[in-house]
Order: C-alpha cells, then structure tokens, then sequence
C-alpha cells in the first residue's frame, strides 16, 4: 500500500512540475527565448537543429524554441480565460440551482441538460465559424460548451451540503443566502472542481491547437503550437524535426494535465477507483 | 430516461437553429459584401441591397427563422450562398465518406477497446496491465491531428505504404480510421477496464466463481456483459460526433464527408450550409441516443423493466 503512495505523490509532483515548468516559460518567454519568435531572416530558412537555434528554424527562418516558448504563452492564455469563465458561469450557475432547487433548479439543469446532449466539438466549431476565429472568440465557444461541467458538478455538491449542520447553522446565525453559498458551500466545491478544471485544461490545449490547424483559431503570425504543426505539414518529409518539437511541447503539456487531473481524482474522489 | 432524451432533442434543435440565425444577424461584417466580393463583382450599394434581397436577409430575424424551419420541416434546406446547389443535396453528397469514416474507425475502436479492455482487466496489476494502461494514457494524451501527422509521416511519407492523402479506395480508409479508432478505442479500454473490475468485485461473480467458473468463464459470462452498459453510452455519444464528421482528420486527409463540408462553409460563411450541417448532425445523434437505449434492452433486459416500472 505504501509503494502505491509514493508512485501516486511521484506522478503528481511530476506532471505539477511540468506544468509549472511550462507557465513559467510562457511568463518569462520574452526574456527566455533566445530570438524574436516572429521575426523571420529568409537567408536562415529550414536550418537544423543547432547551437545557435535549438530548435532549428522554420520555413520563414524564424527560431522554433522561440516560437515554442511564446505558443506557450498562447496556449495558458487561452486556456486560464477559458477555465476563469467556465467557473464563474458554472459555479454561479451550480450553486444558485443546488442551493435554491425548486423551478430554478428546473430551469438552469434543462439547460445544462440541453448543452450537453450535443456534441461539444460540433457546436464549438459552428460558434466559432460563425463569430470568426480569433482567440478571444475561440474562448466564447469554448465556454459557452464547457460550462455545463463545472454547473452539474457545483450543484451535486451544493445540494449534497446543504442540509449539513454548518449551513443549517450559518443558517440559524442569520447569515444571508450569498454569504452561505460562498463561505460555506465553495469550499468544499473546490477540490472536485480542481479535477474537472485539471482534465478539461488538457481538452482547451487540444481544441486550441486543431482549431489552429484549421485556420480558425489564433492568426498568423503569432506563435501556436497547432499553428506551427500546420505550417510545417508541406516540409515533414525533409524537416521532422519543424512536426517534431511542437508536437512533443502539447504532448507534454496535454499529457501532464491529464495526469494531474487524474491523480486528484485519485485523492479527492473516494467513489473513483481505478 | 429514454423519453426525456428524445424529447429534449427536438427542443435542442430549435434552441441551436435558432442561436445559429441569432449569431449571424450580429456577427461583424457585411455577409451580403463578402459574398459578391467572393463572386468577383463590386460591392455597391444598390448590389448589396439587391443580394440581400436575393438572400433574404433585408426581412427581420423571426421571419427569416420562421421561414427556414416550415421549409425544413418539408424537407427543404435552402440552397447554397456559394454554390447555389441546394443544400439537402450537398449534405447528401458527403453523407457517404463521413459514413464510411465512421463505420470503419467504430470497428476498430470496438476491437480495441475490447481486446485492451477485457486484457488488462483479466491480467489486473500485472504488467500486461500496466503497458496497456500506459499505451492508452499517451493515445488519450495525444491529439488526434498529431497522430494523423505521425501515421503520415511515417507510412505515406518514409516507407509509402498508403496513400497521402484523398478519397475513392480502401486504402485511403485505412490511415484515418486507424487515426480516429485508436484514439477513441485507448479511451473506452480505460473505461471498460474499470467497468469489468468492478462487476468483478460483485457478488453475483463471486457467486459464479463460487459454482466453480474460471476467472475468464466468470469474467466472459458475467462481469463483462453488466461491465459493457456504460462502455455502451459512451459510444453512443462517440458515434454522434463521428457522424458530424470528424473536422480536423477530414481536413488533414482532404476527406469529402461532412466535417469538411462544415469547414468550407464556415470559411465561406455560408449560412444555409451550416444551418443544415448542424440540423443533419442533431438528427443523427437523436438517432444514436435512440439505438443505444435498444441496445441497452438488448444487454440488460432490467433496464427495460425498471424504467416501465418507474414510469408506471
């Protein structure tokens, strides 16, 4: 049993350390990076791999570390506004129909009902092709499929504390609603949330990057890692190494939100046994 | 349940139509300007009044939504801003490849997803298990246009076994399926991993091991078949994606279905076409909701007791 704990603690603090690594390198990209990442020099054009480009360069001659450090940036970015509007919507969404039940229960849950019946992908696309692409609309799509999540989750959990003796209590004390819902009853939302806020993370990266390669989501000539995956499609046969290191940067960053979600699901989720 | 489903569906499809017709009459730029400048003619004022007449767009928001669904309800689409064509024929057209692509990658995520399940399960915290676990965590992690790039990589580029890209022969079938099936199917083995091992702590097995079934005996005639109801729903939703069309491996591998379709007319910003895309899609989901819950019937003759006892 003790071996199993320690493998658990070992996947967590390294998908927590990549993670880090990664947010770190798309703070400090500017200073990191050792070239302008959309300053291309045409005499320097599909160069390999070296001292003075890591990374090697594309085929505009622009440094793929660089553009790998600041796709980083694009990509947290993308994804922390993502999950900052998911929560607010869905928690505000969860706690007002757990806490309150009755006919606005009704209605918030028909509606979390009716998103999710549909494909997320589907209806992320028809959003986003019809406001255009771009990133901020990108992330209207996304949120506007991925709230429901956070909602059901949020309300499952409000309803299973409300009638707790601390709510009762606060209750008694004469705390009003709003108090109660954020003093009380977020709180203990939160650890379930991190799961879902963990694994939906890994979701944003990916969508972030195919809708790039399908030319709807950030514009050129900013760094993206799908971007950078689509632009080096005509010269893979001759230069694997333009697929190769974005393709190894979301993998990385994808895989290590996968694990972190599922090592909190580990701990927080005693009913989720594997 | 299953009542609720079906209904909610229809009402769905009304919410989304609906919100389709909203965003276009608020989204920036001129749809009527764009189209003519696509034509090759000179946006004027008396042109762009005249196609929006053409397009109907010079009526309000309610009539032209109106319109669209009693026209929908007979059947009848609208027709292309781009092509002209009507668009129930275009979507027909590409209904095909998008049904092949489906058809061929459930096929093989089935086959993986059971063979990778009921393997890991049987051979629970072995290391059968843990490559198994291991190889469908990096499937998982791996998005799907990446592993598209890598099969292309290496068996249309290096070692040409398959064709690039395209449509018309199996072979063609063969890379994106093989893309979408082990994607989906390293998913679902996870699932049905856990699935197995807990009918597998049940009583009703240790009753069967009881009687002197083998753990595979035990694990074939009873823990799997309960073990399979929520790999069931699970692709169920799977399947009403796929016949969306899967965007982004149609694109990669320039494949007709309707995915591609989708993108073209978002690119294109061609209304009726999306309109009819995302009506097409809803349709089949409420269609695959419907053959999942027979198929539950068919798996767990309780279900269908239960819920004809909860509804009376």
């Amino acid at each position: 049993m003790a071996d199993v704990k320690k493998k658990m603690n070992v996947g967590l603090l390294l998908s927590v350390a990549t993670i880090a690594c990664l947010f770190l390198a798309a703070i400090f990209a500017h200073w990191l990076a050792p070239y302008d990442p959309n300053a291309g020099e045409l005499s320097e054009r599909l160069l390999p791999p070296s001292k003075e480009h890591w990374f090697g360069t594309d085929h505009l001659g622009r440094d793929v570390f660089s553009r790998i450090l600041f796709g980083a940036r694009t990509t947290f970015l993308v994804a922390i506004l993502i999950t900052v509007g998911c929560f607010v919507i869905g928690t505000a969404a969860g706690v007002t129909a757990g806490y309150f039940g009755g006919w606005i229960d009704g209605m918030i849950m028909r509606a979390v009902d009716l998103l999710s019946a549909f494909p997320g992908r589907i209806l992320a696309l028809v959003i986003v092709g019809i406001i255009g692409p771009g990133l901020m609309n990108l992330a209207i799509a996304m949120i506007f499929t991925s709230w429901v999540g956070f909602a059901r989750i949020v309300r499952g959990v409000t309803l299973s504390v409300r009638e707790r003796e601390f709510v009762l209590a606060a209750k008694l004390y004469g705390l009003g609603n709003q108090k109660i819902m954020y003093k009380h009853l977020l709180p203990n939302v939160l650890p379930q949330l991190l799961v879902v806020i963990a694994l939906n993370t890994s979701w944003y990266m990916t969508a972030l990057s195919g809708f790039s390669l399908l030319g709807l989501g950030i514009e050129a000539p900013h760094a993206e890692w799908g971007m950078m995956i689509s632009e080096a499609r005509p010269y893979m046969r001759d230069y694997g190494y333009l697929l190769f290191f974005p393709s190894m940067a979301i993998m990385i960053a994808v895989t290590a939100f996968t694990i972190l979600g599922e090592k909190l699901r580990d701990r927080f989720d005693p009913n989720f046994h594997r | 349940m299953i009542i609720k489903r079906i209904l909610i569906l229809p009402v769905l499809l009304l919410v989304i139509s609906f919100l389709t017709f909203l965003l276009t009459s608020i989204v920036p730029g001129d749809i009527a300007e764009g189209i003519i400048l696509k034509q090759g003619g000179q946006p004027t004022e008396e042109t762009v009044a005249a196609m929006n007449e053409q397009l109907g767009l010079d009526r309000g928001l309610f009539a032209r939504y109106g319109q669209w669904l009693i026209q929908a309800l007979q059947l009848d689409l609208g027709t292309s801003w781009v092509s002209g064509e009507p668009v129930a024929k275009e979507l027909a057209e590409r209904i095909v490849p998008t049904l092949w692509l489906t058809g061929a990658s459930l096929v093989i995520s089935v086959l993986i997803t059971m063979f990778f399940g009921t393997a890991a399960a049987y051979f629970r915290d072995t290391a059968v298990d843990k490559a198994i676990l291991g190889f469908s965590l990096i499937m998982n992690c791996i998005p799907e246009f990446l592993l598209a790039f890598i099969l292309l990589f290496f068996f249309a580029y290096k070692w040409d076994i398959f064709p690039l890209v395209g449509y018309g022969s199996l072979e063609h079938l063969i890379l994106p399926s093989l893309v979408l099936g082990f994607g989906i199917g390293a998913g679902k083995a996870r699932l049905l991993r856990s699935s197995i091992l807990d009918a597998m702590n049940s009583n009703y097995v240790a009753m069967a091991r009881a009687k002197g079934l083998t753990k595979w005996q035990a694990l074939k005639k009873h823990a799997l078949r309960n073990a399979l109801i929520p790999i069931v729903t699970s692709f169920g939703s799977t399947v009403g994606f796929l016949l969306g069309g899967s965007v982004i491996i149609e694109n990669i591998f320039n494949w007709p279905g309707l995915g591609r379709l989708a993108l073209q007319a978002i690119n294109s910003r061609d209304i009726p076409v999306l309109q009819g895309y995302v009506l097409f899609a809803t349709v089949f989901i409420i269609g695959i909701y419907l053959i999942v819950d027979l198929l539950y019937m068919l798996i767990d003759p309780r279900v269908y007791a239960k819920r004809s006892n909860i509804h009376g």
